[in-house]
């Protein structure tokens, strides 16, 4: 993924927060962990730890089972 | 809302320096992949992508949760109540689409992840594209949103 395809995609996760009022903060929270760790990687050269990974990958499984839950019935005037 | 769009785009300013500064690629995140392998000689440039796309996938993981923890809250799109700026809502059928393309990133990551870490001698080209190919496909979905 490219410099320019990251930066949208940042900025994506940005107007899904700013857009979605309440939720707002958690998005952006939730997104932190792997901008930093694409800065930290890229700018830095960081050696990230093995806890370091295993932390991301937490916060990666722990997202995807919020994503996926299953959602309320859907109703007639659904789009 | 203020302080967290702050914060945002914080993060936004210090990627895209990092970023514009050439700072591309040779990274030690995935090194790092490499050194938990079990088994096997570590690459470094294939753990170093895989890392990259992992984490463009928590970016993109992040705005779908997002997305759709609207839709669970009530926030629907109906026919008669489309998104606005007054009313930001969630349409379903973007909802279910994000969902399925969580999925598809899940399995093409899983698959490159074993790959790299059970047989790193082997080249993980084909998995490394899958699974970009995936994140991108996400990431289209959120961008869209």
């Amino acid at each position: 993924m490219d410099a320019t395809a990251i930066i949208a995609l940042v900025s994506a996760v940005i107007k899904a927060a700013v857009d979605l009022g309440p939720t707002v903060i958690k998005g952006v929270d939730d997104a932190t962990p792997f901008a930093k760790a694409i800065f930290d990687d890229l700018i830095n050269k960081k050696v990230i730890s093995a806890d370091d990974l295993a932390s991301l990958e937490a916060k990666l499984a722990a997202l995807e089972a919020e994503a996926l839950a299953p959602l309320p019935p859907e109703q007639a005037d659904d789009i | 809302m203020f302080k967290a769009s702050f914060r945002a785009l914080s993060i936004v300013l210090a990627v895209g320096l990092a970023l514009s500064a050439g700072a591309c690629g040779g990274g030690t995140l995935g090194g790092k992949l490499g050194d938990i392998a079990v088994n096997g000689v570590a690459n470094p440039i294939s753990n170093t992508r895989f890392a990259t796309i992992e984490s463009a996938y928590g970016l993109a993981l992040a705005g779908a949760n997002t997305y759709i923890a609207n839709y669970r809250k009530g926030n629907r799109c109906t026919v008669t109540a489309q998104e606005s700026i007054t009313n930001p809502c969630s349409r379903r059928s973007v909802v279910t689409a994000m969902q399925g393309g969580i999925k598809d990133a899940q399995k093409a990551l899983g698959k490159a992840r074993s790959l790299l870490i059970n047989n790193p001698q082997l080249d993980p080209s084909e998995l490394l594209d899958a699974a970009q190919a995936a994140v991108d496909a996400l990431t289209g979905l959120v961008q869209k949103s």
